[in-house]
């Protein structure tokens, strides 16, 4: 079968089994492919021909040059971060079939949700940060280093972020960090300067607020406990304690939010905002963030993802 | 190392190396989405609804970054 839509995805990534039944509903000719199932699909890149064959389950699918729509899920291949000793067939395996994933940029004709490249720009907090500031966004005052002494300048209560997803395994546990209040007094050399990190200024009172562009169309909800903003990180409170409200942002946030993935070269992004006293601060951008979660009847991200790929208007 | 103030703040929990997934959940290929019986596993309306994809969301980072 020739595919017109290529989906790259991981095999517990749900929010994209919602975007394929959608495909499947408008008889789109589809192929999705799991990182987590490589080595059991057969699989050649044709470079001459600008193609890609795949078999799997007993089915053939070719990739042409005339793809219309990648649906790309994969900011990352595998974390480098795995916590236990890999063989060296496991580690042939990461590197070479990330390889493979970059190598699909051979399908430039194609509309990517999103670009193999933008995606990878964009994962950076710091760049995502500035461009937003630059298009006149309010940003939280933000150091990112090891030196205990600079971070130190954002006085009293500060926000400790990772620069990138900490997801980290310790014997049969994993650890994950979310962003922390803590106290600019707690930083020392000890603590701070094996590894950087990210110090913003906290900002509060707080809401939260969840941006979803998908092809410039723009849903913000706001993200509440018992009707009041949430102290922390929200994902640490209970889910049965957490609503989200659809609201409407002022005019001129929607146009920084849609001119943000515009400089971004994104076809999707999750934003997170915060709204404090009136004013809307950018916290950051997810290129791949997660929207499963807010899909309602009135709702739908999955049919404006599928509508976006089989560029229907 | 394991002084680091992100490591003093990470959360904890048991490592799972997928997640759980009811009894007759089968992924289909072809199809390209988990199956329960004969109907999607996820769906809006589905008992295994879009909604579990807010735990996985929490588990791996939001945004797809998990291992």
């Amino acid at each position: 079968m020739i595919v017109d839509y290529l989906i790259v995805s991981s095999l517990y990534d749900f929010s994209t089994d919602l975007v394929v039944q959608e495909l499947e509903k408008r008889k789109s000719r589809y192929v999705r492919l799991n990182r987590e199932n490589f080595e059991s699909y057969r699989l050649t890149l044709d470079v001459n021909d600008a193609s890609l064959e795949v078999k799997m389950s007993g089915a053939s699918y070719r990739i042409t040059a005339d793809l219309k729509a990648v649906y790309y899920r994969q900011p990352v291949f595998l974390r480098n971060t795995q916590g236990e000793t890999l063989s060296i067939d496991e580690q042939l395996s990461r590197s070479q079939w990330m390889g493979f994933l970059r190598s699909l940029a051979i399908f430039d004709e194609a509309r990517w949700m999103n670009p193999l490249d933008a995606t990878y720009r964009a994962e950076t907090k710091a760049y995502q940060l500035l461009t937003a500031s630059k298009l006149g966004f309010k940003i939280p005052m933000t150091l990112i280093g090891n030196d205990f002494v600079r971070l130190k300048e954002i006085e009293r209560k500060i926000i400790i972020k990772s620069l990138d997803t900490v997801l980290l395994r310790d014997s049969n546990d994993c650890l994950f960090a979310y962003s922390t209040v803590e106290s600019s007094s707690e930083l020392t050399d000890e603590n701070v300067s094996t590894v950087p990190l990210t110090v913003q200024e906290y900002v509060t009172p707080k809401i939260d607020v969840r941006v979803t562009v998908i092809g410039g169309k723009l849903t913000a909800v706001k993200i509440t406990s018992f009707g009041q903003g949430i102290a922390e990180d929200w994902r640490l409170t209970s889910r049965n304690a957490v609503e989200y409200t659809e609201i409407k942002l002022p005019q001129y946030i929607e146009h920084q939010c849609v001119k943000l993935l515009e400089a971004l070269d994104l076809n999707f992004g999750a934003i997170d905002l915060i709204e404090s006293n009136g004013n809307y601060y950018f916290i950051e951008l997810n290129p791949t963030g997660e929207w499963g979660w807010l899909v309602s009847d009135d709702r739908r991200f999955d049919v404006e993802i599928a509508t976006w790929l089989v560029d229907e208007k | 190392m394991s002084g680091h103030i992100l490591i003093k703040h990470a959360k904890r929990k048991p490592y799972s190396k997928i997640p759980e997934m009811p009894e007759d959940a089968v992924y289909d290929d072809k199809k390209g989405y988990w199956i329960s019986g004969a109907d999607p596993l996820v769906s809006p309306g589905s008992k295994y609804g879009a909604l579990v994809t807010k735990k996985c969301d929490q588990e791996t980072g939001e945004d797809q970054k998990g291992e």
